[in-house]
């Protein structure tokens, strides 16, 4: 029913297009890293592999999959991000909302806000943070991945103008009911801000799963190791001189097939989890699901 | 039965030979001569120590010695339900040497090790009892290492100290005011490079392997043009080579040709500590500002000009480097004698004719050949906190024992096939077999590992060496040749072991490499950084590395060398060679 | 007593506020306040094993190298252009594709595109470095040689100065527009249909709505993002150029970080590193400060 005019039409024929094109271009790399997978550890060598394996075996497959070490690292890597994810969006949400109240109604929150900001850019760097995550005795736990990180400020910017979206009407219509804060905020803030809950959980999650680093410095068994902090002590630069590895070692260090299984593997959970999110940005569901 | 500390009488005796020797060997730091004689096993026990007595040390109660490793992901480290914790060798010293293995960190690169061991420092948690010290001038400084003078003399097996003795320069960079923190790891020395060449392109077009720089360019240039491969495309170059890193790197290295116009050693950009040679007035020089680097810029940039080498050089390191090869693209590289089996041998799967064939490297306009040879790679240091040095030495003694032979009174006949049955090597038919078990007919119940390959017990073993095998430099060349010859050949020691496990092509480029020991050149900069290698270093690098590209690329004159040598030596450069003389002054006047 | 019972008021009406507070207060507190305390490492010779407090004084040293190395000017000068092209277009290529991916009708379409164009951000720059290393190669390069059906002649992109920085732009913007556009589609997703019905039945046609409803809905959170962006202006991205960069192309390719991260091999500095990343964010905090300012007095809008 809705724009019919005939250049429109030219421009969505031309927009499916350039957008197909884009999805390819963006496909690429994840398609020859799966390639590579599926490949003979020869072919990989060779780097002769593009988009479609050579010398078609599962080798690599069933070499990742027995290994404890890897799948110990996938299932801490997802409890981290679970875990991860849920607290911050607890606590995000809760300071967004008073954050997103106006000026005069909430005195004080400009203060809020800059105390959130400034660290967003400023920070003692690697070896205070570590000293505080020891002093407070998170050192090899699993918290010490999830709380210090838990007020992103960047999340609650972004989530406090989500939240600014909300129309004034509903709130103004729940405070009269005689409903408090919490229970604004749950009944009509979170019911229609799904969107921007979606985007910040997922964004939470991104983070969660990607961040190695401070797996790395927290955690002193490899055991305890997250798929990231895993992953990214087996994919760095092949430098071996640096690490002084010998020549018959070389040919034992896990091929790049089973690198790139590895990292195929580790990159679909997060990757599957789009999604079930994905139906909170594709339509409008604010207003639909309040009232007409 | 706690081992009881004995006086020694020999002590001052030998601390006067090894300092004695140290003086030696240091006012001829190039001494490849002596460094190609393996020191010869003795069974001479010095005086006073009951060295029998001491090999045969059990602590009870059990002694635990902590370390940290950089352990990378290898596939044939254990057995399933074994761990770099708990296996088969860390109970075994646990049963018969009362020792304790445990892990501070364990991390799976170099930074991250050097990030945590700062993270360590920082809070003043308890340092591991040995651990590779990656910036062991920073710990000496801080105050934080064990001295180990004492220990080495008192703990430290005949063979062992006479091996010290033998490479005092090994020591230099973890000794301070005479006192030694380190003891460093030594390498087999036999990473030197080879010339690979693709023999079937060579047999194609009739031609014979380059023995001087003009008959390579020569052979360059039909590689590159002459259709090597037949397959009617203009689809090959002559040399790949990786020069992003530096002119030497550890595969597909440029350090021959550089060798073949130049006394010193290929520049490497990644530490203005390397690489640095004695001219022949004794004084050190930095060879990336030597103008015998001027001929090699010219012919590597006439070269890279005329399409001889990959035109993706200098954006690619070492690993991406050989892939050119490997496909069948390239017909020449240099790197060292193993490249043979891994990866070149993969280069046969997708081209059946392909093969690779090892040559000594070609000399230049004067007859000069020269490659880089490392000598060690770090040393493991010690906490000051640490409290059972002997310990350690007991299990350093047993395992160097091992590269000594049968002779030594530290060697263990519960090791003489090999570790462990059913993990290093397997008994079969009244042979002991070390690899190729599927070839030899093992049944596949009494494999190492399900996968059949052979086991790399790096980690298992030699977790309180930094997962290095204690090696004792040069020792397993003899058996380049004869396991070449006779691949049943017995193998004198653990040395010559290592090299029987070799594949055929691997030994063959083996023994090439050992007709040219004379090119080997190590790195004569052995002390710590000064102040000004460390503040400028990261400038001369990155003024180096930009010129040498550039003008290889063609983006600079030949003659800009000398521009930019004028640069360097005004950054700061004037002053690191000053620093790098003093130091080499100071080891010459001990 | 006024003032008091004005306190009084206060506190009786937003306790629940700061209560709800609470939590990301103390967090940022422990987390990120104490251990900013650290960076006075920035003016002083730190050792680790000497500590924070008992390393000497040595005030504004490391600020003075930063600025007084040789290659400082062109450092910072690469620094600043990549960055730069880096958060203009991160933000602008990513509402732009939000855009037009609002466009399209079909659910499916949609959604296939959007899971496609959000994989790269899953790469490492590392597995990343490799592939291009492949892909823009000058011989069989796959981009040379759709080039050269063209008859364009072989471009080195990466080790040419006049290409390196729009290629590590361009593949970085290529890594992440996907993954920046949800913020947008999310805002869009949150524009209320009945606007467009309304505006259909004045007669507005696609481009007027897009102009007149759809940019102003999202134009919030394109401020807010591009506005946070700014205080990244000193940030090139360490790991793609780190992986991508070499000799030839230090030239234009050179940054801050990288140029840190070399020194510290030599010798973990961990008071230069710290006043160099000081310096970077008093930049970007002054640059955020401005824009919040000016969008304050400008539009009377606070963004955050």
């Amino acid at each position: 029913m809705r724009y019919r005019s005939p250049s429109y039409k030219l421009f969505a024929i031309c927009n499916y297009i350039a957008l197909g094109i884009l999805g390819l271009l963006c496909i690429f790399p994840v398609v020859h890293v799966f390639a590579v997978s599926l490949s003979s550890r020869a072919a990989a060598t060779a780097n002769i592999v593009n988009f479609w394996p050579i010398g078609f075996t599962l080798d690599a497959y069933e070499q990742t999959l027995a290994n404890s070490h890897f799948l110990r690292a996938l299932s801490i890597g997802v409890m981290r991000t679970v875990l991860g994810t849920g607290i911050s969006i607890a606590v995000l949400l809760l300071a967004a909302y008073s954050l997103s109240k106006p000026d005069r109604k909430f005195g004080g929150r400009s203060a809020y806000a800059w105390y959130f900001v400034v660290p967003m850019l400023f920070s003692g760097g690697m070896i205070p943070s570590y000293l505080i995550v020891k002093e407070t005795g998170l050192l090899n736990t699993i918290w010490a991945l999830v709380i210090p990180g838990a007020a992103s400020a960047y999340l609650l910017i972004l989530m406090l103008n989500f939240f600014r979206t909300v129309p004034i009407e509903l709130e103004e219509a729940a405070l009269i009911d005689g409903a408090g804060h919490f229970t604004t905020l749950f009944r009509v803030y979170l019911p229609v801000s799904m969107a921007g809950i979606a985007t910040i959980s997922l964004f939470e999650m991104v983070a969660h799963w990607n961040s190695w680093f401070d797996g790395m410095i927290y955690l002193t068994n490899p055991k305890d190791y997250p798929l990231a902090t895993f992953l990214q002590s087996i994919i760095g630069k092949e430098n071996f001189q640096e690490a002084g590895i010998q020549a018959e070692d070389i040919a034992n260090i896990s091929s790049r097939t089973v690198k790139a299984s590895q990292i195929f593997i580790g990159a679909l959970p997060i990757l599957a989890v789009y999604p079930f999110l994905q139906k909170y940005f594709v339509k409008g569901i604010v207003l639909g699901s309040v009232k007409g | 039965m706690k081992p009881k500390k004995r006086r020694l009488l020999g002590s001052t005796a030998f601390i006067l030979a090894f300092t004695a020797c140290m003086a030696a060997c240091s006012s001829d730091k190039e001494n490849t001569d002596a460094s190609n004689e393996t020191p010869k096993p003795t069974t001479e026990a010095v005086k006073a120590v009951d060295h029998a007595q001491q090999a045969k040390i059990k602590f009870d109660p059990p002694v635990t010695i902590t370390t940290a490793l950089v352990q990378e992901q290898l596939d044939n480290a254990f057995k399933t339900g074994e761990t770099i914790e708990d296996n088969v060798f860390t109970r075994w010293m646990k049963d018969n040497m009362g020792i304790q293995v445990k892990f501070d960190f364990i991390v799976g690169k170099q930074t991250d090790f050097d990030t945590k061991l700062r993270l360590l420092l920082a809070s003043d948690e308890k340092l591991p009892d040995v651990f590779t010290g990656s910036f062991a001038a920073d710990l000496i400084d801080a105050g934080k290492l064990l001295p180990l003078n004492d220990a080495i003399e008192q703990y430290a097996s005949p063979n062992l100290k006479q091996l010290f003795a033998q490479y005092p320069q090994a020591f230099e960079s973890v000794t301070r005011d005479g006192i030694i923190y380190g003891i460093p790891r030594f390498l087999s020395a036999d990473e030197g490079g080879v010339m690979w060449i693709r023999e079937d392109w060579l047999k194609r077009l009739n031609l014979t392997a380059p023995t001087t720089i003009v008959e390579f360019e020569k052979l360059l240039e039909a590689f590159t043009n002459q259709d090597p491969d037949g397959n009617g495309k203009p689809d090959t170059f002559g040399l790949a080579v990786s020069l992003k890193d530096g002119m030497y790197t550890w595969m597909a290295s440029a350090d021959p040709i550089f060798g073949a116009f130049s006394d010193y050693m290929a520049p490497e950009f990644r530490s203005i500590t390397q690489f640095w040679n004695p001219d022949a007035n004794g004084k050190l020089v930095y060879g990336a500002v030597d103008p015998s680097a001027k001929p090699f810029l010219e012919t590597m940039a006439r070269w890279k000009n005329s399409g001889y080498i990959d035109p993706e050089a200098g954006v690619k390191d070492a690993m991406k480097a050989v892939e050119p090869a490997v496909q069948g693209n390239a017909g020449v590289l240099f790197g060292p004698n193993w490249m043979g089996q891994w990866p070149l041998e993969d280069t046969a799967k997708s081209n059946p004719d392909a093969v690779w064939k090892a040559y000594p490297i070609p000399a230049g306009p004067e007859g000069k050949i020269g490659r880089v040879v490392n000598l060690t790679g770090g040393s493991l240091v010690f906490s000051k906190d640490f409290k059972h040095i002997d310990a350690w030495f007991a299990y350093l003694n047993k395992m160097y024992a091992r590269q000594f032979g049968n002779t030594d009174p530290y060697y263990d006949p519960t090791f003489e096939a090999g570790f462990f049955e059913g993990y290093d090597y397997v008994n079969h038919n009244g042979k002991t077999i070390k690899n190729g078990f599927k070839e030899s007919g093992v049944p596949q119940d009494k494999w190492p590992l399900a996968s059949g390959k052979t086991m790399d017990m790096k980690y298992a073993l030699y977790a309180l060496h930094g997962a290095f095998a204690p090696t004792v430099p040069y020792l397993g060349d003899p058996g380049y040749k004869k396991f070449a010859d006779d691949p049943n050949a017995l193998a004198a020691n653990s040395a010559e072991e290592r090299v029987k496990s070799l594949t055929k092509s691997q030994l063959e480029a083996g023994n090439v490499r050992q007709t040219q020991s004379s090119a080997d050149k190590f790195n004569s900069f052995q002390g710590a950084p000064s102040e000004t290698m460390q503040s400028k270093g990261a400038l001369l690098n990155k003024l180096e590395s930009e010129a040498y590209l550039k003008i290889i690329y063609g983006e600079k004159p030949v003659d800009y060398f000398d521009e930019f040598v004028k640069e360097w030596r005004a950054s700061g450069g004037d002053q690191v060679i000053s620093d790098a003389n003093a130091w080499y002054e100071s080891t010459k006047k001990k | 007593m006024r003032e008091t019972s004005k306190f009084a008021s206060y506190c009786k009406r937003t306790w629940p506020l700061h209560l709800l507070l609470l939590p990301a207060f103390l967090i940022t507190l422990i987390y990120q306040y104490i251990p900013m305390l650290g960076a006075v490492i920035a003016f002083k010779d730190y050792k680790p094993w000497v500590g924070i407090l008992d390393s000497p004084w040595i005030g504004l040293e490391h600020f003075k190298y930063l600025f007084t190395f040789p290659d400082s000017k062109q450092v910072i000068q690469n620094t600043l252009i990549i960055a730069f092209f880096k958060q203009i277009l991160g933000v602008l290529v990513p509402v732009l594709f939000a855009l037009l991916l609002n466009e399209v009708a079909k659910t499916a379409f949609k959604k296939t595109i959007q899971t496609l164009v959000y994989m790269p951000h899953f790469l490492s720059w590392v597995i990343l470095g490799g592939i291009f290393v492949d892909v823009l190669a000058v011989q069989g390069g796959i981009v040379n040689r759709l080039l050269g059906l063209f008859g364009a002649e072989p471009i080195f992109f990466l080790g040419s100065n006049d290409w390196f920085r729009a290629t590590v732009v361009l593949t970085d913007v290529w890594k992440e527009f996907g993954f920046a556009a949800i913020v947008f589609l999310s805002a869009l997703a949150a524009v209320n249909p009945n606007l467009y019905e309304a505006a259909e039945m004045d007669g507005a046609n696609r481009w007027r709505q897009t102009i007149y409803i759809t940019i102003p809905a999202i134009m919030p959170i394109v401020v807010v993002v591009a506005t946070l962006a700014l205080g990244r202006i000193m940030n090139a991205g360490f790991d793609q150029i780190f992986n991508l960069y070499n000799p030839l192309v230090y030239e234009t390719g050179d940054i801050i970080d990288t140029f840190v991260y070399r020194i510290g091999l030599e010798g973990g500095q961990f008071s230069f590193g710290t006043a160099v990343g000081l310096f970077k964010s008093a930049i970007g905090f002054v640059l955020i400060i401005t824009c919040y300012r000016i969008l304050y007095k400008v539009a009377d809008y606070r963004i955050f």
